[in-house]
């Protein structure tokens, strides 16, 4: 007995002094791939600092951002939680072969404001106004979740949206045409996007209703095959049964058959519709445009008509079925942009307007409330 | 400083423990004293200066308490003063802010200006400790401490400071004096305690912790009677393991620098009825009051009247001593007036009634005191009691099942944790399985915490 308490007492104390030589002489990491965020720096230690707590506060979380083989530990916690039986991990559930975020309305009064100002901008806008809510994938892919995992209410809300914006806005809510669909590969196993498969059924359930033409699904070039998506580093955990997933292009829509102008022109470059630099870094889905962009025109030459697109980006992978069957359009995102979008419309001389928002956008995004201006 | 931090494990621990080992045994109080202080300040740099106050205060109490005695005199007018001031600052911390509210809310007057202070991190451990410090050498328990060094030592002892368990001068005193207290055996059996309390912190208490805070965040109309009763089983799990872990590893602790503390929870939740449940938990908490205030005002030697009184009492100030706050109190005095039911009645009638029935009671009405306690707005404790008992809600829903069953294998080691099972695993077993088992602790519970921190910042999320 005492013998062995004696090695556990060494073995401790060895395990703090390895922990506290290897993390000193270890450099410091700045950014975090998996986190996408700047990891706490050593704070540099004041009076002033110490006294208002702020050196010690920053001190911890240094000590934690930068612990050594940080990403092995996260992913050791991670797993112990899965095999002491939880299902969902950080709000993402994990399934026998994706990663599945939650979804649940948790601000009532955040979703009414954005029902709300997408009325005032039905009103206020002299073009018709289209919503097409995407879902998230967890209502189509509720077969998959664990055993009592509640139900997405993602129907109802689309129900409750289209009742609310009473006709003035027509809705499009995509679901059934993608779970007709779903054994094909239309969500991201580790992301939260749809892929661009996927997003060409709702880019048709949308132009249906516009009573436009639809889009043949195309064939696809596979441009990377080892994408982690968000819903892999929020839960955390690697799981070996989960396969990395495939980024695609469709076959047939080049860069140069888009003009894209960021910005007004304010940025140096071009937009590109599909922008290969970013397949290497840590955010592979930025390859479809760069990422979201604030503001952006489009012109084909293929297409007809124009449009003022309002988005989040599940559009993005969207865009190049949009960007072709429109000879202009402009689209904007309401997270960098707050000028009046009924009044842009008017000055772009716009025949339509297009909100491509998903449930969760709808629910929890505050920067809808600016489609109001 | 938190047990429970990567700065305290990778950093403040093996520093210490470096110098005070590798340091002549004469200045080893006063590394603990310096570092206690650091250990202190990091969380509250500025309040650092009324521990210190206090210690002063006490210190020059004690010595001037044995100066009178010596003398012939009682030293009662400094026994007083001691307990006036250390009972002002904890007053006006503590509880200045809830009078003023209080006074505004009964009345309808604001008597009193509300202030922005903000509680000191540990002060009502530190205070009772050095309070039980002053009325023991006016007793003649124990002699007045004349190095003030060891004395503040003793208050600032790091283990303990923070959350307990509340350590007498009497139970260190000894210790405290002797340079060559300690011994590798105790160390030893230091670390193994320390892990075991790290474990259940970080491991359990705060696993199950996340079932609780999922499930009060259930808007109360649209909870189910499951879910509500899972939930508060929950809140019992995590405040019995983060606690009785925070003591674990402040025992632990202490043996790692040869002080022996007394131990502060002995499984609870075996008991089978609330006068035992007392009797195992947060003992150095009832224990003090016992001795410093129960026993004072006459204990149970003037006659029932006084007795009954005597126990309300105490459990008022047992109520209010966990929070400023009138749950608190009514928390107190549910469990005085079912310690009295006990006492007149019920312990005679438990006794003619089946093991399991008296554990079901037990348990039954920790429960719906826990309810008491985690809730500080009444309406809302209330409303959730009423939802445990089925008024206007569904019995099951899916998300208390779905709740149930991803915890279920958590919930089983916990059961298993609250009893003494484990302790009674056989020696030559323990030998081989404790050791092993404390490093798969120590890997995991350092897994949680570099996780704590981990916050993968989804600005691509939508």
């Amino acid at each position: 007995m005492k013998t062995s308490y004696r090695i556990l007492a060494w073995l401790f104390t060895a395990f703090l002094a390895v922990g506290l030589i290897v993390n000193t002489i270890l450099p410091d990491k700045g950014y975090s791939d998996s986190e996408k965020r700047e990891l706490g720096a050593l704070p540099k230690f004041t009076a002033s600092s110490a006294l208002a707590g702020d050196f010690t506060r920053e001190f911890d979380t240094y000590v934690s951002d930068q612990f050594f083989a940080r990403d092995m530990w996260v992913s050791i916690k991670g797993m112990s939680q899965y095999l002491s039986g939880m299902k969902l991990l950080n709000d993402v559930y994990i399934t026998r072969d994706r990663y599945i975020g939650n979804f649940k309305i948790s601000d009532k009064e955040r979703l009414q404001n954005n029902i709300d100002a997408i009325k005032k901008l039905a009103s206020n806008a002299h073009v018709p106004v289209t919503l097409l809510m995407v879902p998230e994938s967890i209502a189509v892919y509720e077969d998959r979740l664990p055993r009592f995992a509640g139900p997405s209410d993602q129907k109802a809300l689309a129900e409750r949206i289209t009742r609310e914006l009473d006709g003035k806005v027509r809705v499009v809510f995509p679901l059934d045409d993608l779970k007709a669909h779903k054994d094909e590969y239309i969500y991201f196993r580790t992301d939260h996007h749809w892929t661009p498969r996927g997003a060409l059924y709702g880019y048709n359930a949308l132009q249906e209703a516009l009573g436009r033409p639809l889009t043949a699904m195309p064939e696809f070039r596979a441009v990377a095959d080892d994408f982690k998506g968000s819903m892999l580093f929020k839960a955390g955990i690697t799981m070996p049964n989960i396969k990395l997933d495939t980024l695609e292009a469709p076959i047939g829509y080049e860069n140069s058959d888009f003009s894209i102008v960021i910005n007004d022109g304010k940025k140096e470059n071009d937009g590109l519709m599909f922008d290969e630099s970013h397949l290497k870094g840590s955010d592979k889905y930025r390859f479809y445009q760069g990422g979201n962009q604030p503001l952006m025109a489009i012109a084909s030459n293929t297409g007809t008509g124009s449009a003022l697109v309002l988005k989040d980006s599940f559009c993005n992978d969207m865009m190049p079925y949009f960007a072709a069957d429109y000879k202009t359009m402009y689209v904007a995102d309401m997270r960098f942009n707050r000028m009046s979008m009924a009044k842009y419309a008017k000055d772009m001389n716009v025949n339509e307007i297009i909100l491509v928002y998903s449930s969760s956008t709808l629910c929890n995004e505050f920067s809808l409330a600016w489609l109001a201006n | 400083m938190v047990f429970s931090s990567i700065t305290f494990l990778f950093y403040f621990l093996p520093i210490v423990l470096l110098v005070y080992f590798l340091c002549p045994r004469r200045a080893r109080n006063v590394i603990l004293l310096v570092t206690s202080l650091v250990f202190y300040a990091w969380g509250e740099p500025k309040y650092v200066l009324i521990m210190l106050f206090s210690t002063v205060v006490d210190y020059t109490c004690g010595l001037l308490i044995a100066k009178e005695q010596r003398a012939g005199k009682s030293g009662k007018i400094f026994l007083i003063a001691s307990i006036i001031i250390n009972l002002s600052v904890l007053g006006f911390f503590k509880y200045y802010n809830f009078a003023a509210g209080s006074i505004l809310g009964l009345f309808g007057v604001s008597g009193l200006p509300t202030l922005n202070v903000v509680l000191p991190i540990g002060i009502s451990f530190y205070t009772f400790q050095t309070m039980s410090y002053t009325i023991d050498v006016y007793r003649k328990k124990v002699s007045a401490q004349r190095n003030i060094l060891n004395f503040g030592t003793f208050v600032t002892l790091f283990p303990q400071l923070i959350a307990g368990p509340i350590v007498r001068y009497s139970d260190i005193a000894e210790a405290l004096d002797d340079p060559k207290r300690g011994s590798p055996d105790m160390f030893a059996d230091g670390v193994a305690r320390f892990i075991s309390g790290l474990g259940k912190k970080v491991l359990l208490a705060n696993n199950i912790g996340l079932l609780w805070d999922a499930l009060k965040v259930t808007p109360l109309g649209e909870m189910s009677v499951l879910a509500a009763w899972l939930g508060i089983i929950a809140f019992a799990f995590q405040i019995y393991f983060d606690f009785s872990g925070y003591s674990d590893m402040a025992i632990g602790l202490g043996k790692m620098f040869g002080f022996k503390f007394l131990d502060n929870f002995n499984y609870p939740y075996i008991s089978q009825n609330i006068t035992e449940f007392w009797r195992r938990w947060h003992i150095s908490l009832s224990s003090w009051f016992k001795e410093y205030v129960y026993i004072p005002l006459g204990g149970n030697r003037r006659g029932l009247p006084l007795q009954l009184r005597n126990i309300l009492v105490v459990w008022l100030l047992t109520g209010l001593w966990h929070g400023a706050s009138w749950n608190f109190i009514i928390w107190g005095l549910y469990y005085g007036v079912i310690l009295l039911i006990e006492k007149l009645f019920l312990l005679r009638v438990l006794e003619r009634v089946p093991r399991f029935v008296r554990h079901i009671y037990a348990i039954f009405t920790i429960l719906i005191g826990w309810v008491i306690f985690a809730f500080d707005k009444l309406p809302e404790g209330l409303q959730y009691l009423k939802t445990m008992f089925g008024v206007g809600v569904p019995l099951v829903s899916s998300d208390a099942l779905f709740n149930l069953t991803s915890n279920l294998p958590l919930l089983i080691i916990l059961c298993i944790g609250s009893t003494p099972l484990l302790a009674r695993v056989p020696q030559k077993v323990k030998t081989i399985a404790v050791p092993i088992l404390a490093v798969a602790i120590m890997l995991l519970c350092t897994a949680y915490l570099v996780d704590s921190s981990y916050n993968p910042f989804l600005y691509f999320r939508f």
